[in-house]
């Protein structure tokens, strides 16, 4: 961070969904699927977002994108408000910021060619009006992701699952952003081929000096990559710090639990699992005072009482349990 | 049988269209011309007979293949004209047009298409360039039905989502993301519409609120021919097997792109 401004900042991000029921359809509940999520991300700096399934991970990184509408809080990129953004100004920022998706099966257009589709930021943005100019690009992209040429003209169909997630990653550095939100990128990718992909992320971090909001369930996948990692559970963020600090010595119960659930192939080195019971709670209905204080094993009555705050414990280091 | 469907669909359809275009070529006699042969029996001179003015039965079949591509054509050509738009817009942006759509549509279609057609022609009085512009009009909201709800499918993919996120406008996607991926889905509507417009003309010209004579049409020829059915049959038959094979051929293309 160096003490300058962050390249991204996220304050009180929230995204509640309006339920509407009854005979005469009127607001019966909200979908709490973000509560006031806050941090921020310096340039060329990776923040994994771990949680589970459910957790609003992907619709933090649709709200920070404006992919989505946030109900409230703010999310400033440079400094700027993108709440705030016209069509205009907000195609321009969709310049610097851009995504990559899971699910590179339907993230890819089938009716269109490889080519079509990495070039399709260009022509949006009409970065080289020139066509012959634009192909170069494309090709140089093709290769930047170790693809070829000779791949311009294969309809996604015709790909692996790791190719079509190198061309969802050439469609998004085409615009040579400076920061991407890669949404789960390598769930949905054989375990062997995972490590390239993330290998092709940390790559393009360093060659091109990308800020990654990196999603995943899996804390391992983004411990390589991340330099600091937030940790969220139904829509809230339960700790956040770096990396290295917060994987050796989780501080919030939830933390504890996500790593003790991380195989370690030498069993002498297996701590205790700590094994979480029943599901993550409904959203409509989140229980009261801490949201993980249901499964939490080191719950105490007073934790049902209030919502406990994202305090620092060390510096760099936040965590909301009561219980630090 | 499923894939022979659309081979024998295009053959029907590939035989109307030479018959339309290459009708003056194909007939034997001017289909308008008459004689003082009336109501012959089919003979060498006569393949299908004459009709009560004399007329050669089998030009005037052959001619009628024109004015049911006509009406096909220029009817399905304004459903989509219509119903393409429509559904586009319902589909895409949602909201106040599609709660104002929605309903429309649905009141449409809850109307037979054949009795529609029937009223609306008794107000506008039956004309060529009436025929198709009514039938267009019966046939736009099956079109903008079908068009809503594939959009409405698309609008959720993720590579839309993706061209949104790259900065492409409403537009821009609906033109390279949205319309090439429902295209094949329109053109099989598109046949389908061709082969219920020829069948609703036919039926309205039957009903006598066809294409005025002379002009040969299908339906108006069967009428004609069903005062004189013990006499030639065939006045009857051939324009009926015509309207049939054509409205199958049509049919049996539209249906079997899935």
């Amino acid at each position: 961070m160096n003490g300058t401004a962050p390249l991204l900042e996220v304050r009180r991000l929230r995204k509640w969904y309006e339920i509407k029921g009854g005979v005469i359809p009127h607001l019966i509940g909200h979908v709490q699927a973000v509560t006031d999520v806050s941090f921020s991300i310096g340039r060329g700096e990776v923040l994994g977002l771990a949680g589970e399934s459910g957790s609003g991970k992907t619709t933090i990184g649709r709200c920070v994108l404006r992919l989505i509408e946030p109900t409230s809080g703010e999310v400033l990129f440079e400094g700027e408000d993108i709440g705030t953004f016209g069509p205009e100004r907000l195609r321009k920022f969709r310049r610097h910021a851009q995504v990559v998706f899971q699910d590179p099966f339907g993230s890819l257009d089938p009716r269109m060619t490889v080519g079509e589709i990495v070039s399709e930021p260009l022509e949006v943005q009409k970065l080289f009006p020139n066509s012959k100019e634009r192909r170069d690009r494309v090709v140089e992209l093709l290769e930047t992701v170790a693809l070829s040429s000779e791949f311009l003209k294969r309809r996604p169909r015709e790909l692996s699952g790791g190719q079509r997630q190198r061309v969802g990653i050439a469609r998004a550095i085409a615009v040579n952003p400076m920061f991407i939100v890669a949404d789960e990128p390598v769930s949905s990718l054989d375990v062997s081929i995972q490590a390239q992909i993330v290998n092709l992320l940390e790559d393009l971090r360093e060659k091109l000096g990308l800020a990654i909001l990196f999603i995943s369930h899996d804390i391992v996948v983004m411990e390589h990559l991340s330099n600091r990692i937030a940790v969220v559970y139904l829509g809230r963020v339960m700790e956040i710090g770096p990396t290295d600090e917060l994987t050796s010595n989780p501080k919030h119960p939830y933390t504890e639990a996500l790593l003790s659930a991380v195989p370690d192939p030498d069993p002498a080195l297996r701590g205790k699992r700590i094994v979480l019971e029943g599901d993550i709670p409904n959203p409509v209905a989140p229980p009261s005072g801490c949201v993980f204080r249901t499964r939490c094993p080191r719950a105490i009555a007073e934790c049902a009482a209030a919502i406990p705050p994202l305090r620092e414990i060390s510096p760099g280091r936040a965590a909301a349990c009561i219980r630090l | 049988m499923r894939r022979l469907r659309p081979v024998i669909g295009l053959l029907l359809i590939a035989a109307f269209v030479a018959m339309a275009l290459l009708a003056s070529v194909i007939a034997p006699y001017d289909p308008f011309k008459s004689s003082v042969e009336v109501i012959d029996p089919p003979s060498a001179r006569h393949l299908l007979g004459t009709d009560e003015l004399g007329r050669d039965i089998l030009s005037r079949v052959i001619y009628g293949a024109r004015t049911s591509l006509i009406i096909g054509l220029g009817a399905a050509i304004c459903a989509m004209g219509i119903g393409v738009p429509v559904g586009l817009v319902a589909g895409y942006f949602g909201g106040r047009v599609d709660m104002l759509v929605v309903p429309l549509i649905d009141l449409f279609i809850a109307l037979p298409g054949l009795v529609l057609a029937l009223i609306i022609t008794v107000m506008v009085g039956p004309n060529l360039l009436n025929l198709v512009l009514v039938l267009g009009f019966v046939m736009w909201p099956s079109v903008a039905r079908l068009v809503r709800g594939q959009t409405l499918a698309l609008r959720e993919t993720l590579y839309i989502e993706a061209a949104r996120a790259v900065g492409g406008g409403s537009a821009w996607i609906i033109r390279r993301h949205v319309w090439p991926n429902i295209m094949r889905v329109v053109a099989a509507q598109f046949a389908v519409s061709v082969s219920f417009a020829i069948f609703t003309s036919a039926s309205l010209s039957f009903l006598g609120l066809g294409i005025p004579p002379p002009t040969p049409d299908w339906g108006g020829l069967v009428r004609a021919g069903f005062d004189f059915l013990s006499l030639n049959p065939l006045m009857s038959l051939a324009p009926g097997a015509t309207v049939t094979a054509t409205v199958m051929g049509f049919y049996l293309t539209g249906s079997s792109v899935r």
